[in-house]
């Protein structure tokens, strides 16, 4: 509840300081998120945020160009591979573990990242999912990792250059992230990379928060921190809800 | 049928009906109904119905349930023919119906002619009355095909000679 | 209309939810107790992690059973005792079901092992109720067959024997409590009640008074799947309460409909029909084990 007028501030104020007059010169890059928080409310079906910014120096063909990269908490995965058991039986078999896998990935430009950067630098940057660090125990083979990917791209919380950035002007810039409705709760970082002459020369770090509120985070929360008062209540949850219905519905 | 000194035939063939449930006041109302067909002529019939559980999963099961709750009921009935027996001399008629007992019992008037005054005992006690009396003589009562006799509960033995 | 489950951390519409707990809550008045067996795999189907489909498919069996045992207790049908004696075994084999459930979450076997159960148990009793109830039929009109009671012999010389009054029996609390725990565990893996496997052993196992089988067999229900329930959130943390209390919307409601069909239809053809349909969750489960995968690997959140 406390994040979003601190976000907001904070927004205001790279927006303020950024824009004026004494910080122009040194600033080449300026960008900023619509939204410091998202709620995932119980209804909750998706939203998008919107990253935009300005640069100080034309933006496209010939001259600057833009890189968003936005990525969310981190979750450990494990990978199973099934195996046919006696030939028909199909089981769960060798599997291997990711520590730190993004729950939410979303890389953008004006231009694909490749053709943008040098290859060594955009491996270094990690700009691109099969640019992605995923160490693993366990198997190891690499079909586990495109496995991953398959998966996390088909959830549709790992997206690579499907929308480019659109550029208004020649200085404005912005982008649409979307997020789906699974998208993981926690602190998200955006970095918006200012890329000039095949060489990253100014980025900007954001940071937005997706929250869960209402009835749904109230509900996580207790079933986390106290399991015993929330396990208790589904019991008597539930005795209440067919004790009502007998109630409710008898036939007199 | 060897009642003593039948006055008419029309009397002689009444019948008392008795719902013979679990209820404690059942005994007010079954001697109440011997003793009225005692003195002044008449039958007295046993209705007894069989509560089931709707269906069950097995059909075995569901068979063995009912066969056990009609033979329960037949044990109990004929222990309560004898008593009726002693009091007028006469066997009761023995019904066994299934369902609902108030729709089982509104059913068996509707089919059966002979069926010519209901007794039931109220239960004593400043409660309600008991489920039947207070459906038959409320939502229900019109489908109420005979007399309704309905004998206070808390009436003792003497009470019940004296006024029958 | 998309709601949001916490714990199963997915977006479901909530009609279909409603509707789901109707058919089953349908069926399960229908044919007294029972139902909870469909609801684990249908939630399944709709793409419920199996963890939280059991653990929330015992939940909503509490709410499910919870007004019928009312009833039965008003009726004076329940055997408090015996309900007690099978609740202490049933206590045991929850435990060791919700242990062994979350030994098969690590092990990434769980999406397996509920299907095995489900296949074979279901298999098991659908097979029987189909066979039982085709003989049942061929044999309308004749004189019914008489109920073999239950021999002593296996239970004779166990100790600490109790009387059991409304059951009508004087034996050992050990063949309860064995009973018990069998359902326990199953309860525990399955997210059933198990009331359609605790109900005939009762009677041909046990060889309790019919009377009170069906008050006392959702009396253990009732606690078993509150214990599974509680355990289920404390140690696993798959209970999704919001889940369980959709599925009773629509189930409470499907469940007066199915209990006012119920007097209406005849008993053989519909159990039957119902055991076709055991028979058939049973196959669909298997199908799933056996069909080769769309894809060979699963993506699975470690906990």
């Amino acid at each position: 509840m406390k994040a979003l007028p601190r976000c907001l501030l904070l927004v205001a104020w790279l927006l303020l300081g950024a824009g004026g007059p004494a910080r122009a010169q040194d600033q080449p890059l300026v960008a900023a998120l619509s939204q410091a928080q998202v709620e995932v409310t119980t209804g909750f079906s998706g939203a998008g945020l919107m990253v935009f910014g300005s640069t100080d120096q034309p933006i496209g063909p010939g001259g600057d160009e833009i890189i968003v990269l936005a990525r969310g908490p981190t979750r450990p995965i494990v990978i199973r591979r099934k195996v046919a058991v006696a030939g028909v039986l199909w089981v769960n078999g060798p599997a291997a573990r990711f520590a730190a896998v993004p729950g939410y990935y979303v890389i953008t430009g004006t231009r694909p990242a490749w053709q943008l950067l040098p290859e060594p630098e955009r491996q270094k940057n990690g700009l691109g999912l099969d640019a992605l660090p995923l160490e693993s125990t366990g198997a190891r083979a690499p079909a586990f990792r495109r496995a991953l990917l398959e998966q996390e791209t088909a959830s549709g919380l790992w997206v690579e250059d499907q929308t480019p950035v659109v550029i208004e002007g020649n200085r404005l810039f912005h982008v649409r992230l979307p997020l789906p409705a699974t998208v993981p709760t926690g602190v998200y970082k955006v970095e918006v990379l200012l890329v000039r002459s095949r060489r990253i020369v100014a980025r900007q770090p954001l940071t937005f928060r997706v929250d869960r509120v209402g009835t749904a985070d109230r509900i996580a929360s207790v079933a986390r921190d106290q399991p015993l008062v929330y396990g208790v209540i589904c019991v008597l949850g539930a005795c209440l809800a067919g004790w009502l219905g007998s109630v409710l519905f008898r036939r007199s | 049928m060897s009642e003593q000194q039948p006055p008419t035939q029309a009397k002689r063939d009444r019948v008392f009906l008795v719902v013979v449930d679990d209820s404690p006041e059942r005994e007010v109302a079954l001697r109440y109904a011997c003793l009225r067909a005692r003195n002044g002529g008449g039958r007295v019939a046993l209705l007894r119905v069989i509560e089931l559980d709707g269906l069950v999963e097995w059909v075995g099961v569901g068979v063995m349930m009912a066969e056990e709750r009609r033979e329960e009921a037949e044990r109990l009935l004929s222990s309560l023919a004898s008593e009726v027996k002693d009091i007028t001399g006469g066997l009761p008629m023995l019904l066994i119906r299934e369902g609902e007992p108030r729709e089982a019992l509104l059913a068996l008037l509707e089919e059966d002619p002979r069926i010519s005054i209901l007794v039931l005992a109220s239960a004593p006690g400043g409660g309600s009355p008991g489920p039947l009396i207070s459906a038959l003589t409320g939502r229900f009562a019109n489908r109420v095909r005979v007399p309704l006799t309905i004998v206070p509960g808390s009436l003792d033995r003497a009470e019940l000679e004296r006024i029958t | 209309m998309q709601v949001y489950l916490p714990i199963a951390e997915m977006s479901v519409d909530a009609f279909l939810l409603i509707g789901i707990g109707f058919g089953v809550g349908w069926l399960s008045g229908l044919f007294g107790v029972g139902g909870g067996f469909l609801l684990t795999p249908l939630l399944l189907l709709i793409g419920i992690p199996a963890p939280v489909a059991v653990a929330s498919g015992a939940n909503q069996t509490i709410g499910a059973s919870v007004s019928g045992l009312i009833a039965q207790g008003r009726r004076g049908n329940v055997d408090y005792r015996m309900g007690l004696v099978l609740f202490s075994g049933g206590l045991v084999g929850s435990v060791l079901g919700v242990q062994l459930f979350a030994l098969l979450r690590r092990l990434g076997q769980v999406d397996l092992a509920v299907s095995f159960f489900y296949v074979v148990v279901l298999g098991t009793v659908g097979g029987l109720m189909v066979m039982e109830s085709v003989r049942a039929m061929r044999r309308r009109g004749r004189p019914g067959h008489r109920r073999k009671l239950h021999e002593h012999g296996w239970t004779h010389g166990l100790p600490f024997k109790v009387r059991f009054r409304k059951s009508r029996l004087y034996m050992s609390v050990i063949p309860p409590m064995l009973i018990g725990g069998a359902i326990g565990l199953l309860s525990a893996v399955m997210g059933v009640g198990g009331g359609f496997m605790l109900v005939p052993a009762m009677i041909y196992l046990l060889g309790m008074h019919t009377a009170v089988v069906i008050g006392t067999s959702l009396f253990q229900v009732v606690l078993v799947t509150a214990m599974v329930t509680l355990l289920s959130a404390i140690q696993l943390g798959t209970v999704d309460i919001l889940l369980t209390l959709l599925l009773l919307l629509g189930g409470v409601a499907g469940a007066q409909f199915g209990a006012a069909m119920g007097g209406k239809l005849r008993g053989e053809e519909t159990r039957a029909l119902l055991g076709l349909l055991v028979l058939l969750v049973a196959l669909g489960l298997l199908w799933g084990l056996v069909r080769p995968p769309t894809s060979l690997f699963s993506a699975q959140r470690e906990y």
